[in-house]
Parts: C-alpha cells; structure tokens; sequence
C-alpha cells in the first residue's frame, strides 16, 4: 500500500473517533443537564481573616461580595428559596462577619432590616433582631433607623413587648438633634402595649412637659391625643384641662 | 544615552500595545464592575467604585508584571543587552535606565487606573481618599516594576520571573493578616512558634500593601482613619524603601552577570 493510502485509513479511523467522542459528550450532556448544586441550609460564614484573604487583603471587597452573597443566597442557578427556609442563627453569624469587615456601610443593615425581615414564619426573627440592635445602637448617620426597626419587628411581628420597651428606651436615649421626634415618643407607645399604663402615662407627661416649647404643635396634638384618648380613664381626664380638646 | 534607552522601552512598549491592552483591561474592568453592581440592593455606586478599584489594581499589576519579565527577558535572550552594553554606558546606568522607564510607565498606568475609578463616579469630588488612593496606587505599580525587573534579572525564564514577581505581589496583599496570625500567639509551640518567627523576618522585605491603596478610601472619601499620622507615613515610605532594594540587589545581578 502507498503512504496515502494509509494516511486516508489513519484520518478515517482519527475521524470516527471524533465521532464517538462527540457522540459520548452529547450522552453525557443529557444526563447532567438537569443536576444543579443543591441548597441545604445557610453555610458557615467565613472568618473575617479568610475573608480579607479571598479578597486578596481588601476588606472593603470582602464586605461587598459578602453583602451579594448574602442577597443572593438560595436564588442563584435558578433557584428560588423561600425566607422560612433559612437558617437565622447561621445568617446571624453573617451579618456580623460583614460587620467586622465594615461597620460604616449599610448594605447589610439594609438586607436584614428589610429583606430578611419579610419573613413570613416571625419565631425566626429573633437572630435578625439581636444584630439590628447592635448596629444600630452606633452613633452617627441615620443608623438609629435599624433599632427603630427592630424595636418595630419586636412589637409587631413577634409581639416581645418587653424587648421593644428595652429597644424603644435605648433608641430615645441616643441623643442626636437630627433624630425625628417620634424616637422619642417610642417608648410610651411600647409601655401602652405591654400594659404598662401607669409608666406610659408618667412617660407621655413627661415629654410633653420636656418639649412644650420645643416640640412642633403637631407633635404636641399628637401625643395629648394618645394621653387622653388612649391611656387616661374618663375620671383621670379630668384632672388635665388639655383633654377637654379632646372630648367625644 | 540614559534618555535614549528611556525612550527605547517605552517604543518597546507602545510595539507591545502595553497602552491599547491597559485601555481595554480598564474599559473591562468598568464594564463588568458595573454589571456586579446592577445586582445590589442598594449603593450600586459604591459597590462599582470598589468593584472597579479592585479589578484595576490587579489588572495592572498583572500587566506591569507581565510586560516588564518579559520585555526584559527578551532583550537578554535578542542579545539586545549585549549589544547596547558595547555603547558607552555602564551596567549601573543601563539598569538604572531600564527601572526609569519602567517606574514612568508605572505612573502612567496609576493615571490610567484612576480615570477609570473615577468614571465610575464622575460627580465625586477630587476628595483626600482618591488623592491618597492615587499615591498609594503609584507606589504599588512602583513596586511591582521595580520586583519584575529583579526576578527578570536573576530568573532565566519569564514565565517564572512573571509568576514570582505576581507571586510576591500576592503575598505583599496578605502579609497584614498572615503577621496578624504569627503575633497574635495563637501560633504557639513547637514548629508553629518557629515559622511565626520565620514569618515576621520575611516581612522584613516585604511591603505591607493591604494598607495603601483601599476601597474604603474611596467609598468614604477620606483618608486611612485607623492609621496615625507617623503610621501613614512610615507605610508610604516602607514601599519605596523595598523598591529601591529590589533595584540594588538587580544591579548587583547585573554588574557581576557575565555575558
């Protein structure tokens, strides 16, 4: 036989066993398609020291990826994972890392004040509440927005009232001019609840005695209302002259 | 003569289309910041500025890594060094040419890499945090140039003499935490206490380049924070001390380097 006689048997056969190849790509191919990663429950986060490591050192990067992971989780690849399924306690530890890496920044705050939060199974809260009262006890910026909201998740949505009487206290106790006064009317409205009528009478009198030349007269209006319509007995009001207002 | 050879890397460069591939590496790194950041929730803009940071920063050591190993190794393999080196200049001054060049290239690409982060906020202000950022990123390119060009001089290959010089960058990112580590004590006993000793004397020669140039700068606009002024400085000087080093320790490779 010539040379290119064999060099044509030699490509013939190069040639089916590309076939063959792609044939067996194309089996395996369908058997895979429908595999994806499976979604457990949330991970263990990382240290922050790794972190800052798979960041090459910059943190400001590690708290950004932090921050998508942690809006992605459970709805990449197509996926769609419902709030009740995650663990809390496991985020908890996640938000916290991101804290470390940046305790300015408010993206994680966000996610868990208003992301998180919408989880329809409230016994899951707890966690969630636990980090919004630690950033947002900090001074500085509008921070005060995430105690207000945790002590809102407290009253509202796992009815703790005696946590939200502890977080309303504390966000009126931070002293900051560019505060609404609605910060520090909190508290009386978290007594009220609890049942603590007698505190949120002493409570409301007080700031209305505090801010009688300071507080705009909405605010004013606002709280003698809750005083004398909510709080006050038909007999007690008649020991305020500012009820009469409010008489039915 | 020095000016000429100046000039001859940087036509070596332009050939090499360092300038056009940085360009694209920038408009890249824009692009695909700005894809991640569509995804956030909210500060889209801080996270394309951190994003876009990020990606530059080892963009351009990787190019700066990559162009000096190989643009060096090339003129040793060319017999170019040896041709030049029969002009009258000495191995000092041609060294010390080559390094020239490289560091004004290095500046170039820090220009580079701060029009791109500042177009990913054009509206920002030219405030303390990118004007630190900028310096920070000059030094950074200095010293990877300055690093190419020595492991360029002693490796024979530049592949190897690219891997080492990005290598050493990497490790110039995580010295902080890996220090961290080795003086917390929690390494203690045994083989452990002898390499955290081990660790701290390598850092001796090591930049700490986790400090300069950070994200945080440009997100918050203001300067290192956490740092005293005497810490700010003794990091901005620790750099150029090691670049210059790194160039000592080439030229010696050079001068007693027989052709």
């Amino acid at each position: 036989m010539g040379y290119k006689h064999v060099k044509k048997r030699e490509l013939q056969y190069l040639y089916l066993l590309l076939f063959v190849c792609i044939f067996a790509l194309t089996g395996f191919w369908y058997g895979l398609r429908q595999i994806r990663n499976q979604w457990f429950v949330v991970p263990d986060p990382p240290s922050k020291f790794w972190s800052s490591v798979m960041a090459i050192g910059d943190e400001q990067l590690a708290y950004r990826v932090t921050g998508l992971t942690l809006q992605n989780l459970g709805d990449s690849g197509g996926q769609v994972t419902p709030l009740k399924d995650y663990d809390f306690g496991q985020l908890k530890k996640w938000f916290f890392l991101a804290d470390d890496l940046d305790p300015r920044a408010s993206y994680v705050p966000v996610l868990a004040a208003y992301y998180f939060s919408a989880v329809q199974d409230a016994s899951l809260l707890p966690p969630l509440i636990d980090y919004l009262e630690v950033v947002g006890a900090r001074p500085g910026g509008e921070r005060w927005r995430w105690l207000g909201q945790a002590a809102y998740l407290s009253r509202f949505r796992i009815n703790d009232y005696e946590r939200s009487v502890v977080l309303a206290n504390k966000l009126a106790a931070m002293d900051d001019p560019k505060m609404p006064s609605w910060t520090d009317q909190l508290p009386a409205f978290m007594l009220a609840a609890k049942g603590d009528r007698e505190e949120a009478i002493a409570f409301t009198l007080a700031i209305l005695k505090e801010g009688a030349e300071t507080l705009p007269p909405q605010e004013v209006f606002v709280m003698s209302e809750f005083l004398c319509k909510r709080l006050l007995t038909t007999e007690e009001r008649k020991q305020y002259t500012f009820c009469d207002a409010f008489k039915e | 003569m020095m000016t000429t050879l100046v000039g001859y890397v940087f036509k070596g460069a332009i050939r090499d289309r360092l300038f056009i591939t940085l360009a694209i590496l920038l408009v890249l790194s824009i692009a695909l910041s700005f894809f991640f950041a569509s995804a956030a929730f909210i500060e889209k803009s801080q996270y394309a500025v951190v994003f876009t940071s990020s990606g530059v920063r080892i963009a351009g050591s990787l190019l700066l890594a990559v162009f000096v190993s190989f643009f060096v190794r090339k003129s040793f393999d060319n017999k170019d060094v040896e041709l030049l080196l029969t002009r009258p200049i000495s191995r000092k001054q041609f060294y010390m040419s080559y390094v020239l060049a490289f560091i004004a290239i290095a500046i170039i690409l820090a220009c580079g890499q701060f029009l791109a982060i500042w177009a990913t906020n054009p509206s920002a202000q030219l405030s303390k945090g990118y004007l630190i950022w900028l310096v920070g990123i000059g030094l950074e390119n200095i010293f990877v140039v300055s690093a190419a060009m020595f492991f360029a001089m002693v490796l024979k290959n530049a592949v190897s003499s690219m891997m080492a010089c990005f290598g050493l960058y990497v490790l110039s990112r995580l010295i902080g935490e890996i220090i961290g580590i080795a003086l917390s004590g929690v390494a203690a006993g045994g083989v452990n206490s002898t390499l955290s000793v081990v660790i701290q004397a390598i850092s001796i020669v090591i930049p700490r380049l986790d400090l300069i140039a950070q994200g945080e700068w440009l997100v918050y606009q203001e300067g290192p924070l956490a740092l005293s002024q005497g810490d700010f400085v003794l990091i901005f000087l620790q750099i150029p001390a090691i670049a210059l080093l790194l160039i000592i320790a080439g030229m010696i490779d050079l001068v007693r380097k027989q052709f």
